[in-house]
């Protein structure tokens, strides 16, 4: 595992497919790292790329299952502690899981930036206070993030 | 080569944010408590603490601010001998840093606000807070510091930023618009509550910024939209010199295909006649923000400075037209100076621009770019409309406020 692995969180992965690697999450979750956010090439629309491992993108969806950091539509959360490295190429560091379509399907998720002139949707306001009660950014980081500069 | 001479005045404290208002600092702790600093107290007690040439660098670059623009300041600084003794508190290569006690700080009695707050701005006695519940507002009175105010909702739409002048509320809501009201002139006399019918004036907005009495509006576009105002005369109110009430804003006019063409040419060139020509490069021109009339322009890897202006129908049946052409005092900057990509905000001020980075707070000028402050800030105000603090910003950072002044002289002064 890398340095930027979240505490206790351990993903297992299953198999390699067309689409990608899949995992178990640390919750049994079925976790698919694809490979249209792996690589620019071989999409028709941009893609936001991870720049931190496979393993890594899905011990930070494991994090974020365990700590449920949902919105209310259930989708999941994450963002990059203080000191860890970038999520993706373009200094993202907020994380996004949509919830699958079907239960049957995998999850699978990308890192975001929020701001520039189409600001990602923003993180709940409740999980931007718990994130900055817990320590996980800072004060300027939340007033960032609310405002799209982040 | 100008020489940038910079100084810091910090106030510790945990802050949510900062307001330089008619002689006072408004400061709102992250409770949604609000504290003022009287300025001249803070004066009082640099110039007792360090004397009162520090004290005098301190009110022209900060609490005095339109000082330094006065004519008989500058006469007095054409010599270079007195312009050296005054600026000697700024020597040494390093930016003077003054620590303010928060006890200077006097806590209101006025109601608190503990939700979450994405924008403030104080306007002629009105503090307007854009709010995850909706526009709401107060009163402050900067001649009585024990007067408190309780907090009133104007509408309870999520609001992302606000924007006031000449009487206009201006509330950008994202996907719900740009959401226009008026101050009830009984509020400008009165100072009690009416509340404002916010309706909106254009699909989707990010932040507006006035140009004049006229407004931009930045949304998912590559430029702002223009929105003429519609104004009428008023009388001059204790609370605001202006001498205009804006009514109303026609409707909304892209300047997208004018940013493009006045950036890639050395001509002025007119929206009526580009508005309609379809851009086939590949890299298209961004404003990325406004000081006044001067467009910040991101295209091809450089940032250029554009300048608009509207340029008034002879006919009364053809709208005004609007006119841009690129700034020749300002120099094309490489991305070695500032990154487009990497602007988290630009704000007006009256040296120019100011660019929030992740890091960092730079100024652009004509005379290049400069390091203002390292340090990653929650907030950044500046007030280049206002009379008193034109050159000079306030930032909220982790752990404190820092009041920003600086002053360009010659390298060779010292």
């Amino acid at each position: 595992m890398g340095g930027d692995e979240p505490p206790g969180s351990h993903c297992e992965k299953v198999r390699t497919d067309s689409d990608g690697i899949m995992y178990r999450s640390c919750a049994g979750t079925s976790y698919r790292s694809v490979n249209y956010h792996r690589s620019p090439s071989g999409t028709r629309d941009t893609k936001s790329i991870w720049s931190i491992s496979r393993h890594s993108e899905c011990n930070i969806f494991c994090e974020s299952e365990q700590k449920s950091w949902s919105d209310t539509d259930s989708n999941r959360w994450s963002v990059a502690g203080e000191k860890a490295q970038d999520f993706g190429t373009e200094g993202e560091r907020l994380a996004f899981f949509p919830t699958p379509t079907n239960n049957t399907d995998a999850w699978h998720g990308f890192p975001v930036l929020r701001r520039g002139r189409r600001p990602f949707r923003c993180p709940p306001d409740e999980l931007l206070t718990k994130w900055l009660s817990e320590g996980r950014i800072s004060y300027v980081d939340q007033q960032r993030i609310l405002k799209a500069r982040f | 080569m100008a020489h940038l001479l910079r100084l810091h005045l910090q106030l510790p404290g945990e802050f949510r944010d900062a307001w330089l208002y008619k002689g006072h600092l408004y400061a709102w702790g992250r409770d949604g408590s609000l504290s003022t600093l009287e300025l001249s107290r803070a004066f009082d007690h640099i110039s007792a603490i360090r004397g009162p040439e520090v004290a005098n660098v301190v009110n022209l670059l900060a609490f005095r601010n339109d000082w330094k623009f006065g004519q008989q300041f500058r006469n007095f600084m054409k010599s270079p001998s007195m312009e050296a003794e005054f600026l000697r508190p700024l020597q040494g290569g390093e930016p003077l840093v003054i620590e303010l006690p928060p006890g200077l700080l006097s806590l209101s009695k006025s109601e608190k606000y503990g939700g979450a707050v994405l924008d403030t701005t104080i306007y002629a006695d009105h503090v307007f807070m854009a709010t995850a519940e909706g526009l709401l507002q107060s009163f402050i009175d900067p001649l009585d510091d024990t007067y408190s105010s309780r907090v009133f909702q104007h509408d309870d739409r999520r609001a992302f930023g606000v924007t006031v002048r000449y009487g206009a509320i201006n509330v950008s809501a994202e996907e719900r618009g740009l959401l226009f009201g008026s101050i009830n002139n009984k509020s400008f006399e009165e100072r009690s509550f009416f509340k404002a019918t916010l309706r909106p004036v254009a699909d989707y907005s990010r932040h507006s910024s006035f140009v004049d009495r006229d407004l931009l509006n930045y949304g998912m576009a590559s430029a702002p939209e223009l929105l003429r105002s519609t104004v009428v005369e008023r009388e001059l109110s204790p609370r605001t010199q202006e001498k205009y009430q804006v009514t109303g804003y026609r409707a909304p006019e892209s300047i997208d295909a004018l940013a493009h063409a006045a950036t890639t040419t050395r001509v002025k060139v007119s929206n009526r006649l580009v508005r309609h020509t379809e851009h086939k490069h590949s890299q298209t021109a961004e404003v990325i923000g406004n000081s006044n009339n001067l467009l910040l322009v991101a295209w091809n890897d450089h940032l250029r400075v554009i300048s608009m202006s509207i340029e008034p129908s002879v006919d009364v049946a053809v709208p005004d037209d609007i006119q841009a052409v690129p700034t020749k005092g300002y120099r094309e900057f490489i991305w070695s100076h500032v990154r487009p990509d990497k602007i988290l905000q630009t704000l007006p001020i009256r040296a120019g621009f100011l660019v929030e980075e992740t890091e960092s707070v730079k100024l652009i000028t004509k005379d290049g770019v400069f390091d203002l402050l390292d340090e990653p800030v929650a907030h950044i105000r500046s007030f280049a409309s206002s009379k008193q603090f034109k050159d000079v910003f306030v930032a909220v950072e982790e752990e404190r406020i820092s009041i920003t002044g600086y002053y360009f002289a010659e390298q060779t002064l010292f």
